[in-house]
């Protein structure tokens, strides 16, 4: 029998409540963090939404783990060491998921929804699919419980705490920390790269609480004090409506993918190929993106992406 | 026994969270909205449209939204998001109606709303008229 673990983002949620007043009033005195209130709103409610639907419907991937549990070819230990390997092959799990989920427009559909803010403050870290249980996302955890035989109810537990973990970076009141804590984990500047929408940030940084797996996998770039990040997406939503946050991308990548005269192929590009792709190159990938950039500003193709510092 | 958050209370933090955080955003000036101007367009377009040069823009009367005709054509649309401004070129629309001296652009995309665009009669036909050639259904 697993033993009973907390809801550690159940938990938070007061830490969410507190952190995010206290950064309203200590970001308007410093100048470094700014709530609109209407993007303030939009972004709370993605976080509510997101948080009922993962209580209403949690139980679909939780249950497929748990049917999976059965077959596993070994068994993971409940020992705070055991624990403590779970959470780092976990995230790399996560790193694995999140850049899969910028590099697919499948997955893409649900989490353009946590970048279509032009701020970076507290509330952008609760704004957030409401997609979760149905996207397919949770059988990346299924290789963690057939081959390690780690328990849904741990990788649960694991996952809220990578969560709770992600949450106090999305913050521009802390500038750097020390650098062997930037070496290792995810910190405000390198997620706040994470969140750029300028050519030299786009789709870097995927690490959810270690940095080390965008290092070594050379999707790491640093924060630069020249270039400062500009927060969004590369085409910009212009609305604060929940439902059109939610699945605006969805309803686009059905036109795309459903638009009359296409090979099988093209549609299947709509649905599974990169953000940006289109079967008539009229729209741009990162890649085109940064190769328009590079060129505009003269620069060596392609540019050096720092891996270790 | 686990540590739990009553599912009562976790409603309860969430109700009364959410509208604080709204209202403390709110008495610290986070309902202020940036009004459009040509430095603030400059800006705008050069962050998010590189490249496209600017050859024409009318601004609405409320110095909210922009409409854009740049120097290859094709055309834009700016408007503010509170104390950002967003720019995008202008796809094919869903809906054009001109009722007086206001122009309501609805397009496919479902990730931008409908804006609205006050101008004189005048200055609003030629927008009109560049405008129909994006398609949609149009209401004068």
């Amino acid at each position: 029998m697993p033993p009973e673990l907390p809801d550690v983002v159940a938990l938070a949620v007061p830490f969410f409540i507190l952190s995010m007043a206290l950064e309203i009033l200590v970001g308007v005195r410093t100048g470094r963090a700014r709530y609109d209130t209407r993007d303030t709103a939009a972004s709370l409610a993605m976080g509510a939404g997101n948080l009922a639907i993962g209580i209403g419907f949690g139980f679909i991937s939780y249950g497929v783990l748990v049917a999976l549990y059965p077959y596993r070819l070994m068994d993971w230990g409940w020992s705070w060491p055991w624990f403590a390997l779970a959470f780092v092959i976990d995230d790399l799990r996560y790193y694995i998921f999140h850049r899969m989920a910028h590099r697919m427009r499948w997955w893409w559909w649900g989490h353009v929804t946590h970048h279509s803010s032009q701020h970076y403050n507290l509330s952008t870290a609760l704004r957030q699919e409401w997609n979760g249980p149905f996207n397919g996302s949770f059988l990346l955890r299924a290789p963690l419980v057939l081959l390690f035989g780690m328990h849904p109810t741990m990788l649960v537990f694991l996952g809220g705490i990578n969560l709770v973990y992600q949450y106090w970076i999305h913050t521009e009141t802390i500038r750097r920390l020390p650098a062997p804590i930037e070496f290792i984990f995810n910190t405000p500047s390198h997620h706040r790269v994470h969140h750029g929408a300028n050519p030299r940030y786009l789709d870097a940084n995927y690490g959810g609480t270690f940095i080390i797996w965008d290092r070594l996998l050379g999707t790491f770039v640093a924060e630069q004090d020249s270039e400062p990040v500009r927060y969004g997406l590369v085409k910009n939503i212009a609305t604060y409506n929940p439902l059109r946050i939610a699945f605006h991308e969805l309803i686009a990548l059905t036109q795309d993918a459903l638009q009359p005269g296409l090979s099988l192929g093209q549609r299947l590009g709509y649905v599974f190929g990169p953000p940006g792709w289109s079967h008539d190159g009229s729209r741009q990938t990162t890649e085109q993106i940064q190769a328009a950039w590079r060129a505009r500003e003269g620069l060596a193709p392609p540019p050096e992406r720092e891996r270790v510092e | 026994m686990a540590l739990e958050m009553p599912l009562e209370w976790l409603l309860g933090l969430v109700a009364t969270g959410v509208p604080l955080a709204i209202l403390l955003a709110h008495l610290h000036g986070g309902s202020a909205q940036v009004t459009l101007d040509d430095p603030t367009l400059d800006h705008t377009l050069a962050e998010q449209l590189p490249g496209k040069a600017l050859a024409e823009s009318l601004i609405s009367a409320d110095r909210h939204t922009a409409l854009l005709r740049f120097q290859d054509g094709s055309l834009g649309i700016a408007w503010s998001m509170e104390r950002h401004a967003a720019a995008r070129e202008l796809g094919p629309l869903a809906r054009l109606e001109l009722a007086g001296d206001t122009l309501t652009i609805r397009m496919q995309d479902p990730a931008w709303a409908p804006r609205q665009i006050t101008a004189s009669p005048e200055t609003l036909a030629p927008w009109m008229d560049r405008l129909r050639t994006l398609g949609g259904r149009h209401a004068a």
